[in-house]
């Protein structure tokens, strides 16, 4: 069983500080430049899909400095990724090149994704927005032999607190080693909010906020900031008048700022222009002249863009050089644990509890989440979170990130139904009972084969006849426009749209002889890109890049599942136009969308479903369109 | 380049749209409690603020304004693996559980708007989009439409639709060049 750094958590408490104990050794070596060849022999695999240099660069430096090696594929993007390979296959494969993976990839949770898969230690060196362990090694290493301990220190952090991996990964480690946290976000790069609720989940701690305003102030008195006395690891920030302030100053104990850490403006996942954010902290000589900032440490992960004035450089309090010279001495014992552990062959993982993760066909909610990408294999990839009003949410394994349930069902009896107030114990039952089926939609749902636990009477609307004579209608209409067929691509979105863009396909061929391409796109995750109608599973994906693309999808609502499409379609290439073709549209949207081509308009009410049945997916059917209404507790309620 | 442009839209007739808009809004969305608007720079956004504050004026309900910015996302070049990372948004309110208004100058293509929804999905769960936009002029290279139009181009027009804004070009004026 390998172990793998994939975030702070999967080290315990006593590991990192053995980590510290020998990452100060081998700082110590490295001085007398006596190192010991602790890697002798063994071969680090760097597979960078975002460009980094600094990190990289320290991570081969410490592998050559313990008489290792490395091998490196820098520039991932224009290499086997670009040729469509998985990350899953590449890990496997890279893994029986070398004894050890570092990753960086741009997707949140692809760490997991390549552990899963690796048959040596991963290291993660950044996974999109999710976590950066061993950037956090480094600050708390850092932080700790310049302070002599972690506990009970004071640590403001500033900047953009809202993408930041880097961030992230530092808050969750200070709480949980009991430093004492000042956030100083600018506006709108705040820590987002499922973030600081799992923070106090996990570690009872809430930190505390304050504006760039507040900690000017606090550069010229630090004693507006104050421990609570009723909750040690907690402070309390005065920054106005506030009731019996008097009384609550004479109970408080005054506290310094040990280090105040700056962060960047994550530019690269996407942001404001920070030049226009006058809100953004700014440190300069001036801000730090301040004899309450005497000890206070100036520490940033690096590179930096002007947030910290390079008049600061030889300052004895700013860190950030050493911190980023410290990450070689710290990965080089992470490496060193690493391949001891693994030659010990330790035994499985320690202290992560085990999440309950049912059988889900739901999607994460992260848009850069790695699930959404690539195929994950593993059909558990959420933990179920039960919040205090009884209710739930779904927690990503991979990501991390919230996503709301929406349907529930039994695997057993095949039944499903909308998650609200009244199915709250029956997710409790079915999950102690591991019978639990997480849906996205009551459509997936029901293409998944389950019913709802209450019918209304179903009335046919379309019977065999009169859906062949649409799809009919739908083909025509279509090549009324197209001239050129061989620039014409069908996309059916899976399930029942893919079947009926086979039929508009077949009904080409019949009536024009021509051949069209068929793709199929799934937005409830699986493949990216379009792949080939009834493509094996390693054939390259459909090219669209300068194709007229006809997405075709059975019944239209809210115009998500269309938009998802789209987005599909455009990650996979560059199509000349996009159209839409749907055999009903039932109107209730929510988006922007609007389809091209319509079967029938059916005016429906929110209650009532429109199910498609195509004698290709239901055997017992001819092809038919029924509506019901099913009895959603959300309007029962 | 032909030498007289055609004026489509001056001053006070892009006033009355605006206007106009904004009732529609108020007339669609009895709930602005949850409302936001979203421009897409650069002249979506003067519109954004335009509308936000015609509607306070008819309505007396602060909406926020907040924005994003598509130019550098590149839709006509060859990148397989492009993430929507040349996009920005400044949105400084959460998005959670909203209805959206995006807002912008120019519906051709639909492009445009196709990244806007992308970007918008990935600040938060809304509850849903709306699209205003000052000139409608067909043309649509994907499936999507705008819910609230100040003046519809037709199809047929080969002319560039132009449109300069007091706050960015020092005039208001929308014509066919």
């Amino acid at each position: 069983m390998n172990r793998h750094v994939l975030a702070i958590s999967d080290l315990s408490d006593e590991e990192i500080e053995e980590i510290f104990r020998q990452a100060e050794e081998l700082e110590l070596a490295l001085e007398q430049r006596s190192v010991p060849r602790l890697a002798d022999g063994s071969i680090m695999a760097t597979l960078f899909y975002e460009p980094s240099t600094r990190t990289r660069l320290s991570f081969e430096a410490a592998m050559w400095r313990l008489g290792g090696s490395v091998i490196s594929a820098a520039e991932m993007q224009s290499s086997s990724a670009a040729k469509g390979e998985t990350l899953a296959d590449t890990a496997k494969v890279v893994s029986s090149y070398a004894d050890l993976l570092v990753l960086r990839h741009i997707w949140d949770g692809a760490a997991r994704i390549a552990a899963e898969h690796s048959d040596v230690p991963v290291i993660n060196a950044g996974d999109g927005s999710h976590e950066h362990p061993t950037q956090t090694l480094c600050d708390l290493y850092t932080l700790r032999r310049s302070k002599g301990t972690l506990a009970g220190l004071t640590v403001a952090i500033g900047g953009d607190l809202k993408r930041g991996r880097t961030v992230h990964s530092l808050v969750r480690a200070l709480a949980r080693f009991k430093v004492n946290i000042v956030i100083v976000p600018a506006r709108g790069m705040e820590l987002p909010e499922w973030f600081l609720r799992r923070i106090a989940e996990d570690y009872g701690y809430q930190p505390t906020i304050a504006r760039p305003d507040d900690l000017r102030a606090l550069a010229r008195d630090v004693h507006a900031l104050y421990l609570a006395p009723a909750k040690p690891h907690q402070l309390t920030l005065f920054t106005d008048t506030e009731f019996d302030l008097e009384g609550r100053l004479r109970e408080a104990e005054p506290i310094t700022l040990d280090a105040l850490y700056m962060t960047r403006p994550q530019r690269e996942r996407g942001d404001d222009a920070v030049e226009e954010n006058t809100d953004y902290l700014r440190v300069d000589a001036d801000t730090f002249q301040d004899p309450a900032m005497r000890h206070t440490l100036l520490m940033h992960p690096l590179p930096r863009t002007g947030e910290i004035s390079s008049a600061l450089d030889r300052d004895p309090r700013s860190v950030y050089f050493r911190q980023a010279a410290n990450g070689v001495p710290v990965r080089m014992a992470l490496v060193n644990f690493l391949l001891s552990q693994r030659a010990r062959s330790a035994p499985a993982q320690p202290s992560r509890p085990r999440p309950i993760a049912p059988l889900t066909g739901a999607r994460c909610a992260n848009p850069n989440c790695i699930t959404r990408r690539e195929d994950v294999t593993s059909e558990r990839r959420f933990r179920v979170h039960r919040e205090p009003s009884g209710g739930a949410h779904l927690v990503c394994v991979y990501c991390d990130h919230e996503t709301p349930l929406e349907v529930i069902g039994n695997r057993k009896s095949k039944h499903y139904n909308v998650f609200a107030e009244p199915m709250h114990g029956y997710l409790e039952n079915w999950l102690r009972g591991d019978t639990l089926v997480i849906f996205d939609s009551v459509k997936q749902a029901e293409e998944a084969g389950f019913r709802p636990y209450k019918l209304g009477p179903q009335k046919a609307i379309m019977t065999a006849e009169e859906i062949a004579a649409s799809i009919d209608e739908l083909t025509e209409a279509m090549l009324q426009e197209i001239t050129e067929l061989n620039e014409l691509v069908i996309v059916g979105v899976k399930t029942a749209g893919a079947f009926i863009a086979r039929r508009m396909a077949d009904r080409i061929q019949a009536a024009r002889g021509a051949t069209v391409d068929v793709g199929v796109v799934d937005v409830h995750g699986g493949r990216e890109g379009v792949q080939r109608w009834g493509a094996a599973n390693d054939e390259p994906p459909l090219q669209v890049d300068g194709r007229l693309v006809v997405l075709v999808d059975d019944v239209i609502n809210s115009g998500w599942t269309a938009k998802d499409a789209l987005s599909i379609v455009w990650r996979a290439g560059r199509p000349r136009a996009a159209r839409l073709a749907v055999l009903i549209d039932r109107g209730h949207r929510q988006l922007p969308i609007k389809p091209t081509y319509v079967g029938k308009h059916l005016p429906t009410a929110p209650h009532e479903r429109v199910r498609v049945r195509l004698r290709e997916l239901d055997k017992q059917h001819r092809d038919t369109v029924v509506i019901y209404s099913y009895v959603d507790p959300k309007v029962a309620a | 380049m032909p030498e007289n442009p055609t004026i489509l839209l001056d001053e006070p007739s892009i006033k009355r749209a605006v206007s106009r808009l904004a009732h529609e809004i108020i007339e669609r969305n009895p709930d602005l409690e949850s409302y936001v608007f979203v421009g897409i720079r650069s002249r979506g956004v003067p519109f954004a603020n335009r509308l936000a504050a015609k509607v306070r004026e008819l309505g007396g309900r602060e909406i926020p304004v907040g924005s994003i910015d598509i130019s550098l996302y590149r839709d006509d070049v060859d990148r397989p693996s492009e993430r929507i990372e040349a996009t920005s948004a400044d949105v400084p309110f959460s998005i959670d559980q909203r209805v959206v208004c995006l807002v912008d100058d120019v519906l051709a293509t639909g492009r445009t708007l196709r990244v806007a929804l992308d970007v918008l999905s990935g600040l938060g769960r809304l509850r849903a989009v709306q699209v205003a936009v000052l000139v409608d002029r067909g043309k649509r290279e994907v499936p999507i439409r705008a819910d609230y139009v100040g003046y519809n181009v037709d199809e047929g027009e080969e002319r560039r639709v132009h449109v300069r804004v007091r706050e960015l070009d020092g005039a208001d004026e929308v014509a066919l060049r």
